[in-house]
C-alpha cells in the first residue's frame, strides 16, 4: 500500500496540480474567502468560462483541506463582510508555496512553447 | 424567490444523501448556501440549468467520495492489520476455517446439485420407475411391452428409451479376454441423454437388432490406444462381432461410470412379450415446455388405463424423476449433514472473531473516545470500524478459498469408490465469488454489534475515568457471554451428531454378517454363452476349475455362486407353494451355488442337508431357503419336503423341494434387511458364477494363479473383480465412513474454535475481576475460592450452551436419523460422551484464566490502583 504524503513535504510533491484546485489556491492568495466568493472569484477571473458547482468546490476544498494547503479559519474575518452562516478558508505557508510552484511550472511551459514559435512571442516593450 | 429556494433547498438536500454521510454532514450546509447564492439574480432558464448542473455534479462526485472513504478506511485498516499482526492473524485464520470448510463443502453441492450434467438439455432428462406396491419397492423396473405402451401413449415425453446392464467378456481387439460392463439399450438412448460430442456416429433409430456398438473414450485408449481408426472395426461381445461406429467423451458417463460400451438392446421375442418380469430400466426426455408434474400427470392417467388393460399391470404406477435428482438421491442426506455442520463451524468462527472484535473495541475505547471528542461522528467510526471488520473477513475468505481448494485436494484423494464423482468436484471462479461474499456478509453481520457498540463510546466519560481499555460495561460483557454460549451449542449439536455418526459406524462394523469374510478371495468367472451351450458342459467347466482350485496350495476350500453379496435388487421373483392358490408377490431370490458354498462362506446350516453330489441335473431339483424365508412363508411348521416353484401356481415350472434350511445372512448389504432367500443346486442350472477361495493367507495374493488356472482351463473364459470378500464389505460401508470422518473433523474444528473462544471470554472476565479478586484474597479468601468464583462461571456458560445444543442435536438427529444405524438419535451414551468431550475441553480453555486468578497478588494490585 502507497504510503500518504505527509505534511511539510516539498512542494514539487503536489505538482501538477489540478485545474480546478490551482484556481481555488489562486483565489485564496489575496484575501480569505467562504466558498460562494471562491466561486465568484474564480467566475471573475476567468471571464466567466469557468463555472465550478458546489460539488467540485468542495471536493477541491476537503482534499486541499487534508492535505494541508488550505485551513478554514478559526477567528471571523473582517466584519464587514463577515456572514456567520459560512465557513471562510486561508491558504497556509505551504499552499502558497505549492501554488507560486506550480506558477513557475506553468511559466516554464509556456516559455517553451513560445521558444518552438507553438505560441506569439511577447511584443518587446 | 423563496418558493424557488424552497424546491432546490429540497431537491439538492435530497441529492446530497448519495453522499457518505460525514461528508454530508461537514459540507451539505454549505454547497446548498453557494448553490442559493450562485442561484441568485440570474434569470428562470439559467436557475433551472444551473440547478440542474449543480445535481448532476453530485450525482458524478458522490461515488468518488465514496471511494475516497473506502480508501481511506482500508488503509487505516492495513494499518491497524500491522500494528495489531496477532489479532490479525488470529482473526483472519479463524474465518478462513469457517470459509474453508463451507467452501469446500458447497462445491460439492453445487457439483450434485446445480452444475450442469454432461449431456445436452440434461435438465429435461426423468428416470421412469415403476411404482410396485404389490412387492414393497417404489423404484423398480419395467418391461419391454410396458416401454412401448409408454412411449406410443404420452405426449409429453419426447423420447423413451430402455436399457439394461450385460456384463459381457470382450476378446480379440489385442488383449487378454475381460470382462466388460455394457449398457443395452433401445436406440433413442441417446435422444435422452444426448452426448456433448462424438467421434463418428450413435445408433439409428432401425438399429434395435443390429450388433453394433458405441464405446468409450477409456476403452478406445485401453484397446485400440486411443486411434479414432478404431471405428469400423469389430469387436467380439461373448464371442459374438459387433462394428465399432462410435466413441463418447470422457466426460460422458450413463448410468454409471464403469460402462464401457453401449448397445442396442436386442431384446429376445420373450423379452418382447412378457409384460411381468422387471427388468427393463426407463428414462425419457420431457418435451419442451412440458413440466414433470405435467408429465407425472399424464403418466398416471396411462399407468391406470394400462392396469385395466392388463393384468400385469394391475397396482402398478409409474414415478419420473428428474435424472439430476436421481443421480443426487442417494449423497443427499449426507451432504445436508456435511453442510449444516460446516455452516456450524463458520458460524463458530464468526462468533469468535466477533467476540475478538468486541474485547478489542473495549481495550480500544479510549481511541475512538478521542476521535468522537475530536469531531468524528459516531457513523463514522460505525462506518471505519465496519470497513476494518470487513478487510479481516475478507483476508480470511482469501485465505479460506485457498484452504477450500486443499481440503477438496484431499477429498478427491481419499474419496472411496463409491464417491468416485468427488474426483470432478474442483474449485471454480463462481465458488470463489460465493465464498468471498460469504466472507463479506459474514463480516458485515457479525461486525456490526461490536463496531455499533465500540462507536458507541460515551467520550467525556471514558476520558474522564482515565481508564486505558478495560470495557467495564455490562452491555459488552453480557453480548460476549451470549456469544460463546451460542458457540458452546453450536459445536454441541456439531460433535453430537458426529459422535453419533461414530457410534453408528462402530454398530455397523459389530453386525454379525451371518457368515465369515476374512480370508475369502472372490471372483467372477464368466463363460462366452456360445461356447458351452449345454447346462451338462457349463457345469463340467465349473467343476473342473474348483477341482483344480481346491489343491492349490493354501485354499481351503473352493466354491462358486450366481451371486455373494446381493445388490439392491437382486435377481428376485414372485413364486407360489405348493397347495397355496394365490402368487407370492413378496419377491424370494434364488441363486444357484455349489454344494460347498455354506461351508466356504461359514453359513450355518439350521436344519435338513446341503447340497450334495446327489443332487444332479436328473434327480429331483432341491433347494434351500434362508431362516426369514421359513420363518415367513412357513411360520408354524417344518419347511424341509416342502415344494414351491419360481413362477405363478398354474404355470408349468418346475417344482422345487426344500431340502435344508440355513441361516439367515446380511448378503444385502451389512446395513439392510435380509431378503426372503433361496439357493438352488448348480448342477441343476449353472451360469457363469462368483468363485470363492477360502484360505490360509492374504486371499488376494492368490489372484494371479486363480487367473493362470482358469486361462490354462479355457483361455476364452473371462475372469473379472477379483478381490478379498472383506474388502468388498469394507468398500460397501466405505462412504459411511467417510461421512463420519469428515462430520468428525468438522466437530473436531467446531470444539477446537469454541474452546478459543471459551478462553478468549474467560481471560477477559478473570483480567476484569482482578480488582475484586485482590479484594476478596486479602479479606480472607483462599485461592480456592477464586478457583470456584472462575469454576462457577464456566459451568453456567457451558451447561446453558449444552443443553439449548443438546437439545437443537436430538431435533437434528431426528430430521437426519436416515444416516444413523444402531442409535437412537437421542442415544443417551453418544450424549454423554459430547458432554464429556465439551467438559474436558472447557477445562483445559479455562486452565490458564483460572490459574492466573489464582495468582491475583492482592497488594500488587490493590497498590497499583
Amino acid at each position: 500500500m502507497p504510503r500518504r504524503r505527509r505534511e511539510g513535504t516539498e512542494p514539487e510533491h503536489f505538482l501538477p496540480l489540478p485545474g480546478d484546485t490551482f484556481d481555488v489556491l489562486v483565489s485564496l492568495a489575496d484575501e480569505d474567502r467562504h466558498g460562494y466568493a471562491i466561486l465568484r472569484d474564480v467566475a471573475e477571473r476567468s471571464n466567466g468560462r469557468i463555472r465550478l458547482s458546489p460539488s467540485t468546490l468542495y471536493a477541491v476544498i476537503k482534499r486541499l483541506l487534508e492535505s494541508g494547503l488550505i485551513e478554514e479559519l478559526t477567528e471571523r474575518p473582517d466584519p464587514a463582510y463577515d456572514d456567520v452562516r459560512r465557513r471562510y478558508y486561508r491558504l497556509t505557508p505551504l499552499g502558497r508555496r505549492v501554488a507560486r510552484c506550480e506558477a513557475a511550472r506553468l511559466t516554464r511551459l509556456l516559455a517553451n512553447a513560445r521558444v518552438t514559435g507553438l505560441v506569439p512571442k511577447r511584443r518587446s516593450p | 424567490v423563496t418558493r424557488v429556494e424552497r424546491a432546490v433547498r429540497v431537491l439538492y438536500g435530497a441529492v446530497l444523501h448519495l453522499y457518505p454521510a460525514s461528508y454530508r454532514e461537514e459540507y451539505g450546509r454549505e454547497m446548498t448556501l453557494v448553490l442559493l447564492d450562485r442561484l441568485r439574480g440570474e434569470g428562470r432558464v439559467a436557475r433551472a440549468l444551473v440547478a440542474l448542473g449543480a445535481n448532476a455534479a453530485v450525482v458524478a462526485d458522490a461515488p468518488r467520495q465514496h471511494l475516497r472513504l473506502l480508501v481511506s478506511d482500508v488503509r487505516s485498516a492495513a494499518r491497524m492489520i500491522r500494528r495489531e499482526a496477532w489479532f490479525a492473524a488470529v482473526s483472519v485464520g479463524t474465518v478462513a476455517i469457517g470459509i474453508g470448510l463451507s467452501t469446500a463443502v458447497f462445491s460439492v453441492g453445487k457439483s450434485l446439485l446445480v452444475d450442469a450434467l454432461p449431456y445436452r438439455e440434461g435438465e429435461r432428462a426423468v428416470v421412469m420407475w415403476v411404482r410396485n406396491p404389490r412387492q414393497g419397492v417404489e423404484r423398480d423396473f419395467t418391461s419391454y411391452p410396458r416401454l412401448l405402451d409408454w412411449r406410443r401413449r404420452s405426449r409429453l415425453l419426447d423420447a423413451v428409451a430402455g436399457y439394461a446392464f450385460r456384463q459381457a467378456i470382450l476378446t480379440g481387439a489385442g488383449g487378454a479376454a475381460e470382462q466388460l460392463l455394457v449398457v443395452r439399450a433401445t436406440p433413442n438412448l441417446f435422444d435422452v441423454v444426448r452426448p456433448n460430442h462424438i467421434v463418428g456416429r450413435l445408433f439409428a433409430e432401425t438399429e434395435e437388432q443390429t450388433p453394433v456398438v458405441v464405446i468409450s473414450q477409456g476403452l478406445l485408449q485401453r484397446r485400440f490406444g486411443g486411434e479414432a481408426s478404431a471405428i469400423g472395426k469389430s469387436l467380439l461381445l461373448d464371442s459374438v462381432p459387433h462394428t465399432i461406429i462410435g466413441v463418447l467423451p470422457a466426460s460422458f458417463h450413463f448410468p454409471e461410470r464403469d460402462v464401457e460400451a453401449w448397445a442396442p438392446l436386442q431384446p429376445t421375442t420373450e423379452e418382447r412379450q412378457a409384460r411381468s418380469p422387471f427388468w427393463l430400466r426407463a428414462v425419457a426426455r420431457l418435451k419442451r415446455g412440458a413440466t414433470p408434474a405435467q408429465a407425472q400427470h399424464e403418466m398416471n392417467a396411462i399407468a391406470s388405463r394400462l392396469a385395466a388393460e392388463h393384468r400385469e399391470d394391475r397396482g402398478l404406477g409409474v414415478r419420473l424423476v428428474g435424472l439430476r435428482d436421481e443421480i443426487a438421491r442417494p449423497f443427499k442426506p449426507a451432504l445436508v449433514m456435511l453442510t449444516a455442520a460446516s455452516l456450524g463451524v463458520l458460524l463458530i468462527a464468526c462468533v469468535n472473531v466477533a467476540g475478538m472484535l468486541t474485547a478489542r473495541g473495549a481495550a480500544r475505547r479510549r481511541e475512538i473516545a478521542i476521535r468522537t471528542a475530536l469531531g468524528a461522528s459516531r457513523r463514522r467510526v460505525l462506518r471505519q470500524r465496519l470497513t476494518e471488520t470487513v478487510v479481516l473477513f475478507l483476508l480470511g475468505g482469501v485465505l479460506g478459498v485457498g484452504l477450500g481448494w486443499g481440503v477438496l485436494r484431499a477429498l478427491r484423494r481419499i474419496a472411496p469408490p463409491a464417491l468416485v464423482w468427488l474426483k470432478d468436484v474442483s474449485l471454480d471462479l463462481p465458488m470463489v465469488g460465493i465464498a468471498l461474499g460469504m466472507a463479506a456478509v459474514t463480516g458485515l453481520l457479525f461486525g456490526v454489534v461490536p463496531s455499533w457498540k465500540s462507536a458507541g463510546t460515551n467520550a467525556a466519560e471514558v476520558i474522564a475515568s482515565g481508564v486505558k481499555g478495560g470495557g467495564h460495561d455490562q452491555v459488552s460483557r453480557r453480548f460476549r457471554r451470549v456469544l460463546v454460549i451460542s458457540q458452546i451449542a453450536t459445536a454441541t449439536v456439531v460433535a453430537s451428531f458426529a459422535t453419533l455418526m461414530v457410534a453408528s459406524l462402530l454398530h455397523v462394523r459389530q453386525v454379525d454378517l451371518g457368515f465369515e469374510p476374512h480370508g475369502v478371495l472372490t471372483a467372477r468367472v464368466q463363460l462366452p454363452p456360445g461356447r458351452y451351450p449345454e447346462p451338462a458342459h457349463r457345469q463340467q467347466v465349473f467343476d473342473r476349475l474348483l477341482e483344480r482350485l481346491r489343491v492349490l496350495p493354501g485354499v481351503q476350500g473352493a466354491a462358486a455362486g450366481s451371486s455373494v453379496l446381493l445388490g439392491r435388487l437382486p435377481a428376485s421373483t414372485s413364486f407360489a407353494i405348493e397347495g397355496r392358490s394365490e402368487l407370492i408377490d413378496q419377491p424370494l431370490t434364488f441363486d444357484i451355488v455349489t454344494p460347498d458354498f455354506f461351508r466356504v462362506l461359514r453359513i450355518p446350516l439350521l436344519r435338513g442337508r446341503y447340497f450334495s453330489h446327489g443332487d444332479t441335473a436328473e434327480s429331483q431339483k432341491v433347494a434351500i431357503i434362508n431362516e426369514t424365508t421359513a420363518r415367513t412363508h412357513w411360520p408354524n411348521e417344518d419347511p424341509i419336503g416342502r415344494r414351491f416353484k419360481l413362477a405363478p401356481p398354474e404355470s408349468d415350472a418346475p417344482w422345487f423341494t426344500v431340502v435344508g434350511v440355513v441361516a439367515d445372512t446380511r448378503r444385502a448389504g451389512v446395513e439392510y434387511e435380509t431378503f426372503t432367500e433361496s439357493y438352488l443346486a448348480y448342477t441343476q442350472d449353472p451360469g457363469s458364477m462368483t468363485v470363492l477361495l477360502r484360505t490360509e493367507r492374504d486371499p488376494t495374493q492368490l489372484a494371479a494363479t486363480l487367473r493362470a488356472v482358469v486361462r490354462e482351463l479355457d483361455p476364452n473364459l473371462a475372469v473379472a473383480h477379483e478381490a478379498a470378500l472383506d474388502e468388498l464389505i469394507a468398500d460397501e460401508i466405505a462412504p459411511r465412513r467417510f461421512n463420519t470422518w469428515l462430520l468428525t473433523a468438522f466437530g473436531a474444528a467446531a470444539i477446537a474454535l469454541t474452546a478459543t473462544g471459551l478462553y478468549g471470554l474467560l481471560a477477559y472476565l478473570v483480567a476484569l475481576r482482578r480488582h475484586e479478586m485482590a479484594v476478596r484474597l486479602s479479606i480472607g479468601a483462599t485461592p480456592h475460592h477464586l478457583l470456584a468464583l472462575v469454576a462457577r462461571d464456566v459451568f453456567v456458560l457451558v451447561g446453558t450452551g449444552a443443553a439449548v445444543g443438546l437439545s437443537g442435536a436430538v431435533v437434528t438427529a431426528t430430521s437426519l436419523r436416515g444416516l444413523l444405524f444402531g442409535v437412537a438419535p437421542w442415544d443417551s451414551l453418544s450424549q454423554i460422551v459430547t458432554i464429556g468431550i465439551l467438559a474436558s475441553v472447557a477445562m483445559v480453555a479455562a486452565w490458564v484464566p483460572v490459574r492466573r486468578a489464582m495468582r491475583v497478588d492482592p497488594a500488587g494490585v490493590l497498590r497499583a490502583e
